[in-house]
């Protein structure tokens, strides 16, 4: 009996999630439709738009009915000539698989996109390739979306006027997922969107930054590389932000930075790799974030904490092969160092217990005469410089006291 | 010994040529993907918006829109403004004097704040461009004095 009511129940789910007129619409060589622009038009909820391979030169093709799937056969390649954008999504559960959108072109006045959801919920943006787009693909007002395994590329576009690879608008509970971006203006821009999770993306040599966003709370980004971006990542004005094992990798510039934190209140900074960065770590104005486990190598600057930044725990951090560990602007440090492992640590352990006996100051003397002497930098090797520091660091009299780790590991974790 | 120069004429070249350095207060041009904003810090990247003042020391202060300019200003006594100019949206990367620039707040076009604030000539472009943009014309003294544009809500 209950056997078969389970089996009624699931006939019924089955009969429920199969739309009951799915049709494929095929467009192209064979295909019923000449246009996509046609499909779309007769398209039901529910309906496959089929694109076989080709080149389509359409007016801006709009998908206004629910639950279409345009899925393209053979990568057809959906060209906006430089005068429009390509494909914008403006009904709810669509899912864009397998096309090639292209040359959007660039205006002044009107941020055109490759692909835009536009008061879309729970559209999949997936396995697309873009090329040459102002912005590649745009959520805009459009929650729970995702936006997984695209490719997407500028290049050749002017630098006055680029725009950003993947671009949310206050578009919450998006996943972007497994993408790669390169050449936009910032590989991935979060803005107002919260509750977003990004990860596994590659994200590299973009104009400005490889991820950046701004006034998004709560999001999560995970796994992600980002390398070769001419000023890294910036972070901004945002709570609860969990980074984690992310690589940043290669920002080198007066202005670049592995990762910019700036305003970020709560949030966690844990098991990254930061490294050949002109700053690892750069924190302005942020507080109570748990940095630990993450590895700086070879940067100019591993961290530079600002004053106004308190409330911040550096534990089981790895420190090898920086120019400088830790730098700061003031005497005054309201950040906290415990427990990390520094390649710089000359101490002892007679107890034994894998903690040094005496403490660790990050801060060079020197570190501070370059924070406010930039051109100083000259004298890095110079051997007055490393008397100093040595001086400095047995007897503190210009370096933050605070900023000291009283348990430094004497073996590098993991 | 034969001066040169009577040390009088030196000493009003010495004055002309100081007098002159002073009167530079021209903004400077913003490089893009170089420069940060003096305010948010972020990387400028974008010539169709943003902002100098030009100190009276002759320090030159960027800024990546006019959201952060607004802020700026309002946190810094007024008398420590030097001269403002804003880009005008219409020939991006040229500047024209925030004082008599126009402003549409609200505008169709997302500036890099995300506020909607774009700078423009005069008030008269900032109306003939509200037809395609939208928003509302505003100048500088009205965006100042209203605390609802800012660079962080």
């Amino acid at each position: 009996m209950t056997r078969r009511l389970a089996l009624a129940a699931l006939l019924a789910a089955a009969a429920l999630a199969a739309p009951a007129h799915a049709t494929d619409l095929t467009v192209g060589k064979g295909g019923r439709y000449l246009t996509i622009t046609e499909a779309l038009a007769a398209a039901q909820p529910g309906d496959r738009v089929l694109v076989r391979a080709g080149t389509y030169r359409e007016p801006t093709l709009v998908v206004r009915t629910a639950r279409v799937t345009v899925q393209g056969e053979g990568w057809p390649v959906l060209d906006g000539q430089g005068e429009r954008e390509v494909l914008v999504i403006a009904a709810d559960d669509v899912t864009v698989r397998g096309l090639v959108v292209t040359r959007t072109g660039v205006s002044n006045l009107q941020d055109r996109a490759g692909i835009r959801a536009r008061d879309a919920r729970n559209c999949v943006i997936e396995h697309n390739r873009l090329r040459d787009n102002l912005f590649g693909i745009y959520l805009q007002r459009s929650a729970d979306c995702v936006v997984r395994d695209n490719d997407i590329e500028a290049h050749g576009v002017s630098q006055t006027s680029s725009g950003n690879g993947i671009h949310l608008w206050y578009s919450p509970g998006a996943r972007v997922e497994r993408n790669r971006v390169r050449g936009h203006r910032d590989g991935i821009y979060f803005e107002f969107s919260t509750l977003g999770v990004t990860r596994d993306n590659v994200s590299e040599k973009s104009q400005r930054y490889g991820l950046h966003f701004m006034f998004s709370d709560s999001c999560r980004y995970e796994r992600n590389t980002f390398r070769d971006n001419n000023s890294g990542v910036a972070v901004m004005y945002s709570r609860g932000v969990v980074i984690h094992d992310n690589r940043f990798e290669r920002s080198w510039g007066s202005a670049a930075y592995g990762l910019l934190l700036k305003d970020i209140m709560g949030g966690e900074i844990t098991d990254n790799v930061f490294a050949r960065n002109s700053t690892g770590l750069f924190v302005e104005g942020s507080s109570r974030l748990d940095v630990r486990g993450n590895e700086f190598t070879q940067n100019g600057w591993a961290a530079k904490v600002m004053a106004d930044a308190d409330e911040n725990r550096f534990s089981a951090n790895r420190f090898a092969g920086n120019a400088f560990d830790v730098t700061t602007n003031s005497r005054s440090a309201n950040s906290t160092f415990d427990g990390n492992w520094w390649d710089e640590y000359k101490g002892y352990d007679l107890n034994r217990d894998g903690v040094g006996d005496t403490a660790f100051h990050p801060v060079r003397l020197f570190a501070l005469v370059v924070e406010q002497h930039p051109t100083a930098l000259l004298l890095l090797r110079s051997p007055l410089v490393s008397i100093l520091d040595a001086a400095e660091r047995v007897l503190p009299v210009l370096t933050p006291e605070a900023l000291v780790d009283r348990h430094p590991l004497m073996r590098r974790p993991r | 010994m034969r001066r040169l120069v009577p040390p009088r004429r030196l000493a009003i070249l010495a004055l002309a040529l100081f007098a002159a350095a002073c009167g530079a207060r021209e903004p400077e041009p913003i490089i893009l993907n170089e420069d940060q904003c003096d305010y948010c810090r972020m990387t400028i990247s974008d010539s169709r918006f943003g902002g100098e003042a030009v100190l009276a020391t002759g320090r030159v202060k960027k800024f990546d829109s006019v959201e952060c300019l607004v802020d700026w200003a309002r946190a810094t006594p007024s008398d420590g403004h030097g001269a403002l100019y804003v880009i005008d949206l219409q020939h991006p990367g040229t500047f024209v004097p925030a004082a008599t620039a126009g402003f549409l707040k609200g505008a169709l076009i997302k500036s890099p704040m995300g506020q909607s604030v774009v700078s423009l000539a005069d008030t008269a472009r900032a109306e003939q461009q509200r037809s395609m943009l939208g928003g509302r014309v505003m100048t500088w003294a009205q965006l100042l004095a209203d605390t609802a544009a800012t660079a962080t809500p």
